[in-house]
């Protein structure tokens, strides 16, 4: 039972993904791809996932930097983890800057973007700088009263009345294109919560089992198809390329004549602001850990600073950036995760191997 | 050998106080002394045991016989416990040289007494009293097993405080007990009365706001945490007793929960829950709406608010924290006062200033429905210790809601979580789901996998 920890990163990963701008870049590529890049996303994202924890349950109770400690040379499992790092702070980043604007937009439009930052960063920081442990339980509690509300809204999305099958099967005819790498890179993000074992799995000191992996594919092809095609059964074919924040609009389509809030969105950014300080602070806290590896002794102090740096560092690039920038930004960290993950992967199974 | 200049000078020490007894009582032949507190003996059980048999005596070895069969009398082999064991209830009996010490307590806070801070509708009635013996007795009357172990510990500077510290050996997570034990023994400064004292003291942060340990008074608590693996720790002259390691859970369940059928006892824990989280968020939740997101609820209903708060000058903060202030005062006053006059207080602050309140354009009449829902719910919490924790909360998600609304108002909710599951009890993780495995502290059945 304790094995249910696993699938929660996984699950946070997918539930995070229309904040992190997948769906905006998967209706963008509607005619050029999209179906495609799902399907293809759905077989390697899980069998990459397949792979990784496979090796990782070998080294029950290791972290990344625990398990390179002996096989690579130190310079080696520097710069991976440091670069690993790296990519999941700012994906962290990324999500955090994306949320304050669409909180700006929805809940506050009179609180200024720094503040709204501000307030989000010092969360996060705190959070991170929790043990793995705490992480771990927190991603439980927050998803178990999440998670109803979710499937609460996906099904009133089927229920609308503005919902249009033709729209979709007009994307229909578009299912073999060959999508772009770009385009796969982005599908695959849903299923890149196996990633965070790099460092959880140093709470799952048991060997993880694998019984129940086919939770991944499907709940994975769900959020995606999902999250892919009702924006487009409700906005229209044409209409759904000119939202921003795509998702936020789609929910706020939706109204419930005897809820005791009546716009659904309100639900959607509730469940979305603990998501997001969720994703961000796990994903901030692997960051970290990975980050002061490096460093030889492992006190608080050192994830301290790291975490300010960041926060710091985030606060500054909220304030200048802007949505377009942000979006060129997601593109390219997916790309470069795509790319990280397959190499990462492959060094990995190589480990592995060896050591049987 | 023992020592008798140092003995008789330590008894002149000890006659300085007016309720040291010394007697000499002679029969004719012979002469006994004997020295007491006076304040601490039963007499009657002295003039049964010793004075009558006493008058009866012909030689100083026939004396010492009838003590030797004594039950509790013993002799005195060195000085050094003759004090601690005057202190506790002893008699000194004197004759010939020889020391015998004779336990004849006079005990009058071990009554059984009906159980006031958790009391229960369907679970025994009865609450642990002041004294440990009596306690013991009723521990041990419930857990009727040999694997129940009892451990007597002193601590503190003088006067030392006496603790039991009771657990199942077999159940009992030895890593946990040797630590709790360790901990005991650092403890150094001060005079020890009340469990809660004993808890900050052993507490392993110096800043803590939610408690770590569980102070009970019920028996029927102590005894099924004893058999979930749980240490129990009775302090001496306190009523309550404190369990160690306890989960966010305990604090939020009564024992009633068990006594009842399922259904009944788990929509208990979820009505809880529910007023744990009103009482928490609801003036938050409150401030977010009135000041920052009046959108979020129907039209109608956002007007009716806006329609109460019309004659309200101040912002929804100002409000709130007037209003928080006076039922915390209320509380606080309600506590400390003679039973006669709390039901004064509370309805002249209760009724009487609510309306007031409302009436003079103060604050508007959702607030005081507001006010009462927190403080009511706050009170559900069954285990007193957390309910004053949980009175705190509220403050900090204020702050948040003030100054960012919904958004700072579940940043807020969100770092309250944060805390909780990153604290430790003992080892045991204090705040988390849990399905499918057996109770957390029970080791021997922890499933791994």
């Amino acid at each position: 039972m304790m094995n249910r920890y696993y699938f929660y990163p996984f699950i946070l990963c997918m539930l995070v993904n229309t904040i992190f701008y997948v769906p905006v870049i998967l209706v963008e590529y509607r005619f050029q791809g999209a179906w495609l890049a799902i399907l293809f996303a759905i077989v390697f994202g899980s069998t990459l996932a397949y792979l990784f924890t496979r090796t990782m349950r070998q080294f029950p109770g290791q972290g990344l930097p625990e398990i390179f400690e002996q096989r690579l040379p130190v310079m080696l499992s520097s710069v991976i983890s440091f670069s690993l790092g790296l990519l999941w702070i700012v994906a962290g980043g990324v999500v955090l800057i994306a949320f304050s604007y669409i909180a700006k937009m929805f809940l506050n439009p009179s609180i200024p973007i720094e503040q709204l930052l501000f307030c989000l960063i010092i969360v996060s920081c705190y959070a991170a700088t929790r043990s793995t442990a705490a992480i771990n339980y927190l991603s439980e509690i927050i998803l178990i009263f999440i998670l109803p509300i979710v499937v609460f809204i996906l099904f009133k999305a089927l229920q609308s009345e503005t919902f249009e099958w033709n729209a979709i099967m007009v994307t229909t005819e578009y299912i073999f294109e060959i999508p772009s790498w770009n385009t796969l890179a982005t599908a695959m993000f849903c299923f890149t919560g196996y990633m965070t074992l790099i460092v959880l799995n140093r709470f799952f000191t048991w060997r993880i089992s694998l019984t129940h992996f086919w939770l991944v594919p499907v709940t994975g092809a769900i959020t995606l198809v999902s999250t892919f095609l009702i924006p487009i059964g409700i906005h229209g074919t044409q209409a759904v390329e000119n939202y921003l924040y795509l998702w936020v609009n789609t929910v706020d389509s939706l109204r419930m004549e005897f809820g005791f809030i009546e716009r659904v969105v309100f639900y959607y950014l509730m469940v979305y602001v603990a998501v997001s300080l969720l994703f961000i602070s796990m994903s901030w806290h692997i960051g970290t850990e990975l980050v002061s590896s490096i460093f030889r002794g492992q006190s608080k102090r050192y994830r301290w600073i790291i975490v300010g740096v960041v926060g710091i560092a985030t606060w500054w690039y909220g304030r200048l950036t802007n949505e377009k920038q942000l979006i060129m930004v997601a593109e390219q960290w997916f790309m470069i995760r795509f790319m990280m993950e397959l190499l990462l992967v492959l060094l990995m199974v190589l480990i592995g191997r060896r050591k049987q | 050998m023992i020592q008798l200049e140092e003995i008789d000078r330590q008894l002149r020490e000890l006659s300085e106080t007016q309720d040291f007894e010394i007697q000499h009582l002679t029969n004719g032949d012979l002469s006994i002394g004997l020295y007491f507190y006076s304040s601490l003996i039963n007499s009657k059980l002295i003039q049964e045991r010793i004075s009558e048999p006493f008058s009866s005596c012909h030689s100083y070895s026939e004396m010492k016989n009838i003590l030797d069969a004594e039950l509790f009398c013993e002799q005195v082999l060195d000085e050094k416990e003759m004090i601690p064991k005057l202190l506790e209830g002893y008699s000194l009996i004197t004759f010939n040289d020889t020391f015998f010490s004779f336990y004849a307590p006079k005990v009058i806070n071990d009554k059984v007494d009906y159980a006031k801070n958790e009391a229960s509708v369907q679970g025994p009635p009865f609450a642990l009293t002041e004294d440990s013996y009596a306690n013991l007795n009723l521990i041990r009357r419930r857990y009727a097993s040999s694997n129940l172990m009892v451990k007597e510990k002193e601590v503190g500077k003088k006067p030392k405080a006496k603790l039991y510290v009771m657990y199942d050996k077999h159940v009992v997570k030895e890593t946990v007990l040797q630590e709790l034990l360790q901990k005991i023994d650092d403890i150094q400064d001060e005079f020890i009365q009340a469990s809660g004292q004993l808890e900050n003291l052993l507490s392993q942060k110096k800043f803590n706001f939610v408690p770590l340990m569980l102070v009970t008074e019920r028996p029927d608590r102590i005894v099924f945490s004893l058999s979930q693996g749980k240490i129990v720790i009775l302090v001496n002259g306190s009523p309550f007793a404190l369990i160690a390691p306890a989960v966010f859970y305990d604090f939020m369940s009564a024992m009633d929960d068990r006594y009842q059928t399922y259904w009944i006892g788990i929509g208990l824990v979820i009505l809880r829950y529910i007023s744990l989280f009103l009482t928490i968020c609801l003036p938050a939740i409150y401030i977010a709406v009135i000041s920052h997101n009046p959108e979020i609820f129907q039209v109608q209903f956002a007007l009716s608010i806006a329609g109460s708060r019309a004659p309200v000058p101040y912002s929804s903060f100002v409000e709130v924290l007037f209003m928080l202030f006076l039922i915390e005062v209320l509380i606080e006053a309600s506590i400390r006062l003679p039973k006669y006059i709390g039901s004064t207080a509370t309805t002249v602050g209760g009724l009487i200033l609510g309306q007031a309140a409302q009436e003079a354009g103060l604050v508007s009449s959702v607030m005081i429905i507001i006010t009462s829902t927190v403080a009511i719910a706050n009170f559900v919490v069954p285990i007193n210790e957390m309910s004053f924790a949980i009175r705190l909360v509220k403050y900090p998600l204020i702050v948040f809601a003030t100054l960012f609304g919904i958004l700072g108002l579940i940043s807020g909710a969100f770092c309250f979580l944060v805390y909780l599951v990153n604290l430790r009890s003992y080892g045991e993780p204090f705040f988390r789901l849990q399905f499918g495995e057996h109770a957390s502290t029970n080791s021997k059945k922890r499933i791994s996998g």
